[in-house]
């Protein structure tokens, strides 16, 4: 298994739920957040049409 | 009487946020109850449940945020509802600014030595994110449940050629390196290293090593479904092998629901190979299985860690139904079978985790002679949905109904203790049997707010109903096992040494005794 560190000493990313992130912090300084937002923010038909999209582009 | 409703359309704060929202407005001047969450069909139920629905939110849907106050008038309700925007736009502020990325890309580049990433997103979103950390080198935990299967066989797939650890999705915890992901507790280091496909499971086990005496290495979560003929098991296989070579790992416990005979077969042959003491719990699994003789099988969360506790420290331990003194058991349970009426008689469960809801049915159902009705039941002849109760049942309050764009019940509380009273007030319940989970992620009273619901409902009844739990935790979580255990105590809830024991306990009472045939044969 590829870097054996994480077990020795995880350096985290944390993405999402704020709330996690604090969690991690009060064990660790090692970690950092990702405030994420859904794509288009969260509307289903453009995220379904930006999907369309990238599946074309793939084919390509 | 005012009740006012606030849409506001494709707008998404995660469910967290919006829980602590709802909590502050709630305390407003002039408000009388009040809500901030994503318009999700499990969310209008709830809403609807609780008297907080009106006509206008059917316009709204999943991807839309809804602010409802319930107020004095209509003044005091625009005034909860313009400072639950504010609040809402000032969201993470409090988080400081150099630690704070929007995308997993930038945050990379900030941390370039970053070995790890944890993942708390809407499940449909997740194995998007998962997919490029591990383009980026990092192993993943996945805790967001509801990702597609298909989805996690390809990310699975993508790890193990790159020699990435997958977690989860659907992990509720590890604990890596000494650091807890998700929901986990403050474990001592030691010489065991878990495996679990069950958060809930691997916190019950890793806090009774911790506090026995014993400590852990790496607690791996490997998400509810690894072990599935699907997924195959590869990361539990990946976690195995990592403990096979790892030196500072004696003995390896691994608890998981029961995998098919394929699966199950590859792990145990794998693990009879490994040159390790190994105690595997595979929940439910009542035949016997052909395996090396460095395995040892145990039969609930308790007698895994215990087992687990043996091979590492020696540690002494019996088989017996409980650990306390008998003549100490005995004076507990007539005295609850005293206060209880005749028509006393059910047991109903209220569980904040998935594997504790299980394995109380196991042993409830073994010990009553009957099937326990659920929502997450063991036979799908006693389905019931979660919102109800039947005869003897037992509730998963972090099942998919009450969760999806809500906080877990080990965070937010409420709904849980709005169950506790309503059944507490029902006719023929005798116990009510619950489950209090410490540790990092969880609320920081979960004992408190128990015990407040219990006084509440015992305050506004003649009838007396049993209280039982049990509590996962240790001395060095920060919410204390000792003063969480003292807590309850004082509010007149039995709490005993591990969730079988409480389960057990439970059945003795509400049986008068009966079910003790089944105990000590």
């Amino acid at each position: 298994m590829k870097r054996n560190k994480m077990f020795k000493k995880p350096i985290i990313i944390s993405v999402g739920a704020s709330y996690f992130y604090q969690a991690l912090r009060l064990q660790t300084d090692m970690v950092v957040h990702v405030e994420w937002r859904p794509p288009a923010g969260g509307d289903r038909e453009v995220i379904d049409i930006l999907r369309k999209l990238k599946e074309k582009l793939n084919k390509k | 009487m005012e009740v006012k409703v606030k849409i506001l359309y494709n707008e998404f704060h995660d469910s967290i946020l919006l829980m602590k929202v709802s909590e502050k407005i709630r305390d407003l001047e002039g408000i009388i109850d009040a809500a901030a969450l994503m318009a999700t069909e499990g969310n209008k139920e709830i809403l609807k449940n609780i008297g907080l629905y009106i006509d206008e939110i059917d316009k709204a849907d999943a991807s839309d945020l809804i602010i409802v106050v319930k107020a004095k008038d209509e003044l005091y309700a625009d005034k909860a509802i313009s400072e639950a925007i504010s609040l809402l736009s000032k969201g993470a502020e409090y988080l400081e600014a150099e630690e704070r990325y929007y995308t997993l890309d930038d945050a990379f580049q900030a941390l370039r030595n970053a070995n790890l990433c944890f993942i708390s997103i809407p499940g449909e979103y997740a194995a998007i994110e998962a997919e490029k950390a591990l383009e980026l080198g990092l192993h993943v935990h996945i805790f967001s449940s509801n990702v597609p299967i298909e989805d996690e066989v390809r990310l699975k797939d993508i790890g193990r050629r790159k020699g990435l650890l997958v977690m989860g999705p659907d992990a509720g915890t590890s604990i890596i390196g000494g650091v807890g992901l998700g929901f986990a507790n403050k474990i001592k280091r030691g010489d065991i290293g878990i495996v679990a496909a069950s958060g809930t499971g691997l916190q019950e086990v890793s806090s009774i090593i911790s506090r026995y005496g014993g400590g852990i290495s790496q607690a791996i979560g490997v998400g509810s479904r690894d072990l599935s003929d699907e997924v195959g098991g590869i990361t539990t296989l990946m976690a195995i092998n990592y403990f096979k070579d790892d030196p500072e790992t004696r003995v390896i416990l691994l608890v998981s629901k029961p995998p098919s005979p394929i699966i199950a077969k590859k792990i145990l042959e794998e693990l009879g190979n490994c040159g390790k003491k190994v105690v595997v719990y595979f929940i439910g699994l009542r035949e016997k299985l052909n395996a090396n003789d460095n395995i040892f099988f145990a039969s609930t969360l308790e007698d895994a860690a215990f087992k687990a506790l043996y091979h590492s420290t020696g540690f002494h331990y019996s088989e017996a139904p409980f650990t306390i003194d008998k003549d100490v058991l005995h004076k507990l349970v007539e005295k609850e079978i005293d206060r209880l009426d005749k028509d006393q008689r059910f047991v109903r469960g209220l569980f904040t985790g998935g594997t504790f809801a299980t394995e109380s049915q196991l042993i409830l159902g073994d010990l009553l002679n009957d099937d326990i009705y659920s929502n997450t039941p063991i036979y799908k002849s006693r389905y019931i949905h979660g919102m109800e109760s039947k005869e003897n049942t037992i509730i998963d309050m972090g099942a998919e109904e009450f969760v999806e764009g809500r906080p877990h019940p080990m965070i937010d509380p409420r709904l849980r203790n709005m169950r506790i009273i309503k059944e507490m007030y029902e006719t023929n319940v005798a116990v009510i049997l619950l489950d209090i989970v410490l540790g990092y992620g969880s609320h920081n009273d979960p004992a408190g707010e128990v015990s407040k619901s219990v006084i509440k409902a015992r305050q506004n009844s003649d009838k007396y109903v049993s209280v039982v739990c049990s509590v996962t935790g240790t001395y060095e979580d920060i919410q204390n096992y000792r003063e969480q255990v003292d807590k309850l105590e004082s509010a007149g809830i039995i709490v005993m040494p591990s969730n079988a024991q409480a389960t057990r306990l439970a059945a003795l009472i509400a049986t008068r005794w009966d079910a003790s045939k089944f105990l000590w044969r």
